[in-house]
């Protein structure tokens, strides 16, 4: 039995190692086989504190690819003793001409606590965003509906734990001055942040800085609800952090 | 949402919006802002900070006897939704010519509606009819039952801890407060702690089931960490099961082991509706320590107030 435990652990340990895989052989050819680019990149720093881990430091670095067509985030973080892998795509569906654009969302996320498990997030949902430019404002507003497959791995369970819950998610970007940009969202997941039933949402709200053509800054705080109802919910998880983002010049 | 989605990727659009996506986006902003902007009284809003702790002193021993309890859960005194009635007269009846013996009553959560005090005052009066017939009862907090002031009247009522274990010949219970759907930094931390103590086969007792089935898609524990630090806890430390109820159907079994399972037990009222249909139940489970099994009996209150008999599962303890 023992042994068996051992090879299960083995197995499970190596499910990030195979998502990474699977990312970067999926990441790759995607913008090989295109004209997509490099949009931007963000490292953030901050504190978070959760049910399962008080008060931390954390970390994250995502890599943001645009194109004709398509938009992809691709990042990790480091939540000690949790390590997140996330990607996340938009594929844009042919109306461009229209005040809205219609889009395909798809997800993968994989988390690992060493000693404890893995588990892995599908989402697949259909989007819209609409971008309504004013005379000192633009604003942006995006929403999404879908389906999330989770999975979880542990060395003693035979099978993994499946859970079936909705995707949603609603997100209001203003920006002003060409320089400043709000953001509110509310949704059942973010790139690294999932749960496993439904009506546990996060909210997150952010405000960043255009400091230079290239370079943003901001700061972004997050909360993680147990439950819907104010009643009963209490915070899961709550994330403070700032970042910076990296914008290269488009040739 | 916007993945990789900035304005260089020429996302600028003209404003060309039809009536119905006017609508649609008002009502999407109404939703939004009702959520952002209601003020709902947070002051009972729990922290982390319950205050509880599972350091209650318990026999230890490790002499095991054969034992039945009674479990019941989802009263929910005060509900008046369509379709859901109660068999108290059938309940009280059968307990008083029950062959066997019981030597507890656990309740698992959501023994009111609204957590309101007339209907904590039902529950109170309900332990007290068990009393009576001299069986103690063991309550869990549910989610209708710590809305507004129902974490005052729970430790009025009920029990002044929201958590606690006790010990039972040889089995340890643990009380796991879930009725916010998380237990909280604090309580997991002891939990943990004090299992890995515990050297005494042990049940947790919970409301929110901790997995359940993969379509219990609101009905258990959300957060992945949290579940994998408690089925760890479980396998690691001798628990054999996982009691819960909340999802009033039930009648849901899942080994995660041979030796570690969950239970999720249907509610003790009965429903006649579109939404849910369901008889009135309760359980007794058999601690049997020669075979070091759990079985778990369901009876049922018919629609010709006969009540029926039949044993669920039977469980190979750690």
């Amino acid at each position: 039995m023992a042994i068996e435990r051992k090879d299960a652990s083995c197995r499970i340990r190596c499910i990030p190692v195979a998502v990474y895989l699977i990312l970067t052989l999926f990441v790759a050819p995607t913008i090989g086989a295109t004209d997509i680019s490099l949009t931007a990149v963000t490292q953030t720093f901050g504190w978070f504190d959760s049910t399962t881990t008080p008060t931390h430091l954390d970390g994250s670095t995502s890599i943001e690819f645009s194109g004709d067509g398509i938009g992809l985030d691709v990042g990790m973080r480091i939540q000690l003793p949790v390590w997140d892998i996330g990607l996340a795509t938009s594929f844009f569906l042919k109306d461009t001409d229209e005040p809205l654009r219609n889009m395909i969302v798809t997800k993968v996320h994989s988390a690992h606590r060493p000693s404890f498990g893995s588990s892995i997030d599908v989402v697949g949902g259909y989007g819209r965003i609409i971008n309504i430019a004013a005379h000192a404002m633009d604003v942006s507003i995006s929403y999404g509906l879908g389906i999330q497959v989770s999975a979880t791995f542990m060395p003693f369970l035979d099978m993994p734990l499946i859970n079936f819950s909705p995707y949603y998610d609603l997100e209001i970007a203003l920006e002003m001055f060409d320089s400043l940009m709000i953001s509110t969202s509310i949704g059942s997941s973010t790139l690294f942040e999932y749960s496993t039933q439904a009506m546990s949402p996060v909210a997150k709200g952010s405000i960043a800085y255009d400091l230079t053509d290239a370079i943003t800054v901001g700061c972004e705080y997050s909360v993680h609800f147990s439950d819907i109802l104010p009643e009963t919910f209490i915070i899961a998880k709550q994330e403070a952090k700032a970042y910076v983002v990296w914008i290269p010049k488009v040739s | 949402m916007s993945y990789g989605y900035r304005k260089s990727a020429d996302v600028n659009v003209r404003l060309k919006t039809s009536v119905h996506q006017i609508i649609m986006y008002g009502i999407l902003l109404s939703i939004f802002l009702l959520f952002s902007c209601s003020q709902p009284d947070y002051s009972h809003v729990e922290t982390r900070d319950l205050s509880g702790g599972f350091d209650q002193p318990i026999d230890m021993t490790g002499s095991l006897e054969s034992f039945s309890f009674l479990v019941l859960n989802d009263i929910h005194f005060g509900r008046e939704d369509k379709g859901v009635y109660w068999k108290f007269d059938e309940f009280w009846q059968w307990l008083d010519t029950y062959p066997g013996s019981i030597d507890f009553a656990l309740n698992l959560g959501d023994f009111t509606e609204d957590s309101q005090e007339d209907e904590y005052l039902e529950y109170a009066d309900f332990i007290q009819d068990l009393a009576n017939r001299s069986i103690p009862m063991h309550t869990v907090a549910g989610n209708h039952d710590i809305r507004n002031r129902g974490r005052s009247y729970f430790s009025t009522y009920v029990c002044a801890a929201p958590y606690k274990r006790f010990a039972h010949k040889g089995i340890s219970f643990y009380i796991i407060d879930t009725g916010n759907r998380s237990l909280g930094n604090r309580q997991l931390e002891e939990l943990i702690k004090e299992t890995a103590q515990d050297t005494n086969l042990k049940m947790f007792c919970s409301h929110v089931p901790l997995y359940g089935s993969p379509d219990l898609i609101y009905f258990a524990l959300p957060d992945t960490q949290e579940r994998m630090m408690l089925l760890k806890t479980m396998v690691d430390e001798k628990v054999g099961i996982y009691f819960s109820g909340h999802h009033h159907s039930g009648d849901v079994l899942y080994k995660y082991t041979e030796e570690n399972s969950e239970f999720i037990f249907g509610a003790f009222h009965g429903r006649d509706s579109f939404f849910e249909s369901t008889l009135p139940r309760w359980y007794v489970c058999t601690y049997d320590s020669i075979k070091n099994s759990l079985g778990i009996t369901r009876h049922t209150v018919q629609k010709d107030g006969s009540i029926t008999e039949v044993l669920i599962a039977n469980l190979i303890m750690p």
